[in-house]
């Protein structure tokens, strides 16, 4: 059974077809990369996976389970994370801060033990802290834990914001263009911390990304979607030779 | 120097009770986009059911503080769960509507319940007053700003270090990627209203002590949200609470020195001649941000 399974998804925004019929799965453990060109339907396909967006039609599963009527947070719950290609992060707040907001469902004290200073909640508290500071530490955020996240480099926040969506240990783990904006000193060393993610930690990863030899270099596998539909799904190098695909790229190329 | 001490500790009593209200008010502003005109009518109705719980069962005062304090809690999670969750994406215009009608729904029912003359409040604080150098303050004043210090200082915590605080901050920044961290939004909606009900109760309860007395006039106190919230920033707690302090001392001291002078009337007016030189300088607000607006 496929760890994350799309069945005939199809969205619509009033006339303009979103998603037409796409079906895509991702085994436990596998990274699996969406390209395509712009407006191709990539972030709306990954807003039907994590309920931000309702398909007129198809399923979502993970792990069997139907996700394809829960609310986002529900999703969430049950082992799901993602990050937004525009960055999603409470700026207002610090990078721990931001963290922690990811533990909330791992958290159990209620309002009153919730605080930091009382008996249990404290105890629990300590541990969410801890869970925390490992992650800091993994994406070598740790001199910057204190710092206001919206007066952070753009490419610190990108890594704060996986940051964010680690701290909830999905199973499945969603990312929308995490090296958009970045340097390629950046983008080497965010690179180098997804294929930890996806191979110590074992998580899985759907992500979209528009640098080519990221995903060639990254992914098990590779999904191209055009216009809304799905037009190839294969290796890395079954892609790279494949004729659509490179037909839906120089066309977007012309205009 | 007497009468200016005794006027600013004067503002400062009125202006926590403002700044109780108005924190209500930018609670539920910022966790869901609400614009709640039934404050007011949450701080006379706590000041209400204050006293009926004293009358009946002659618990002492902390006790049925805390009491009307759980009582407003669930007050707010019902109002949210019965009138306000329908209305989530409709437009603002209707909102403020049905908080407008909230707020005169609560009024009636106080008045049915328990008449529209002044009842008295049973003496609460010693009545000699204690010196502080050369001033009498009334003991009353003293509790009151002690409350409501204690009050804020709770709230300020709860933000900062709780689970609760921690996903009421990140759905005021963006009701979506809370609910992505896997926060019950409209849950969060619930709390919003229960603490604003909550701490407009208890800055009723405080005031009926204070006079020694509640009636219907005490919604009046919501009027002043306005005024407060637009000095503050809509979006600000801590302006909230510095516009609160600012328009009360202001009013006791435009009260105080300029009403001798002009016959009356410049207590009400001046506030608002302050609010409108302020932004004209600071147009969000002292501590309001640009983007304060919500969809
Ligand atoms: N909320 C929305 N309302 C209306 N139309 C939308 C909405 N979201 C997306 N669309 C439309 O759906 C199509 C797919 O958009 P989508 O954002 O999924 O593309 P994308 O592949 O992520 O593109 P990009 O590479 O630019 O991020 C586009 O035509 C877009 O205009
Ligand atoms: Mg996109």
């Amino acid at each position: 059974m496929a760890r994350l399974e799309v069945s005939a998804v199809s969205l619509r925004f009033g006339g303009v077809n979103a998603l037409r019929e796409v079906s895509f799965s991702v085994a436990d453990g596998e990274l699996v990369a969406l390209i395509g060109p712009n407006g191709a339907g990539k972030t709306s396909l990954l807003n039907c996976i994590s309920g931000v967006c309702r398909p007129q039609s198809g399923k979502v599963l993970i792990d069997g389970e139907d996700f394809t009527s829960l609310r986002p947070h529900q999703r969430a719950r049950r082992g799901l994370a993602r990050t937004f290609q525009n960055l999603g992060l409470f700026k207002g707040m610090t990078v721990l801060e931001n963290l922690l907001v990811g533990r909330h469902t791992h958290q159990k004290s209620s309002v009153l033990a919730g605080g930091l200073w009382f008996g249990r909640g404290r105890r629990e508290e300590q541990g969410q802290l801890e869970a925390v500071l490992a992650i800091i530490e993994f994406l070598e955020l740790g001199d910057l834990r204190d710092r206001l996240v919206g007066t952070l480099a753009y490419g610190l926040q990108k890594r704060v914001e996986l940051g964010r969506a680690l701290s909830l240990e999905p199973r499945v783990l969603l990312l929308d263009e995490p090296m958009a904006g970045m340097n390629s000193g950046e983008k080497d060393q965010l690179a180098r911390l997804i294929i930890e993610v996806n191979e110590r930690r074992r998580t899985t990863i759907a992500m979209i990304e528009h640098d080519m030899g990221m995903v060639m270099n990254l992914s098990h596998r590779i999904c191209v979607l055009d216009f809304g539909a799905k037009i190839a799904d294969g290796t890395p190098e079954e892609i790279r030779n494949h004729p659509g695909v490179q037909a839906a790229y120089l066309g977007q190329k012309a205009h | 120097m007497e009468l200016f001490l005794q006027l600013l500790l004067n503002g400062l009593v009125v202006g926590g009770i403002y700044a109780l209200v108005a924190l209500g008010f930018v609670i539920i502003y910022k966790s869901s986009g609400l614009l709640n005109f039934a404050q007011g009518e949450f701080l006379m109705l706590g000041a209400y059911v204050c006293l009926a719980i004293l009358e009946e069962t002659r618990v002492p005062f902390v006790a049925a503080f805390l009491l009307t304090l759980v009582f407003s809690v669930a007050l707010g999670l019902l109002l949210e769960r019965v009138v306000l969750r329908p209305l989530l994406g409709q437009p603002l215009i209707s909102v403020i509507m049905v908080t407008l009608g909230l707020s005169s729904v609560l009024k009636a029912v106080v008045q049915a319940l328990w008449g529209s003359h002044t009842r008295p409040f049973p003496p609460v604080f010693a009545t000699e007053p204690v010196m502080l150098g050369p001033l009498p303050v009334s003991q009353g004043y003293l509790w009151s700003l002690g409350c409501v210090a204690l009050l804020l200082v709770l709230l300020t915590l709860f933000f900062r270090f709780t689970r609760l605080g921690l996903a009421m901050r990140a759905t005021a920044f963006s009701q979506q990627v809370a609910l992505s961290m896997g926060i019950p939004v409209r849950r969060i909606f619930a709390l919003s209203w229960s603490i604003a009900a909550a701490v407009s109760a208890a800055g009723g309860m405080l005031l009926g002590a204070m006079r020694g007395g509640v009636d219907g006039s005490l919604a009046f106190y919501g009027l002043k949200v306005i005024p407060v919230v637009i000095l503050g920033g809509m979006d600000s707690i801590s302006g909230a609470i510095a516009g609160g302090l600012i328009i009360g001392v202001l009013e006791n001291f435009s009260g105080g020195y300029l009403d001798p002078l002009v016959g009356g009337g410049a207590k009400d007016v001046a506030p608002f001649v302050a609010l409108v030189l302020i932004l004209m300088v600071k147009p969000h607000g002292l501590f309001g941000t640009a983007h304060a607006r919500r969809v």
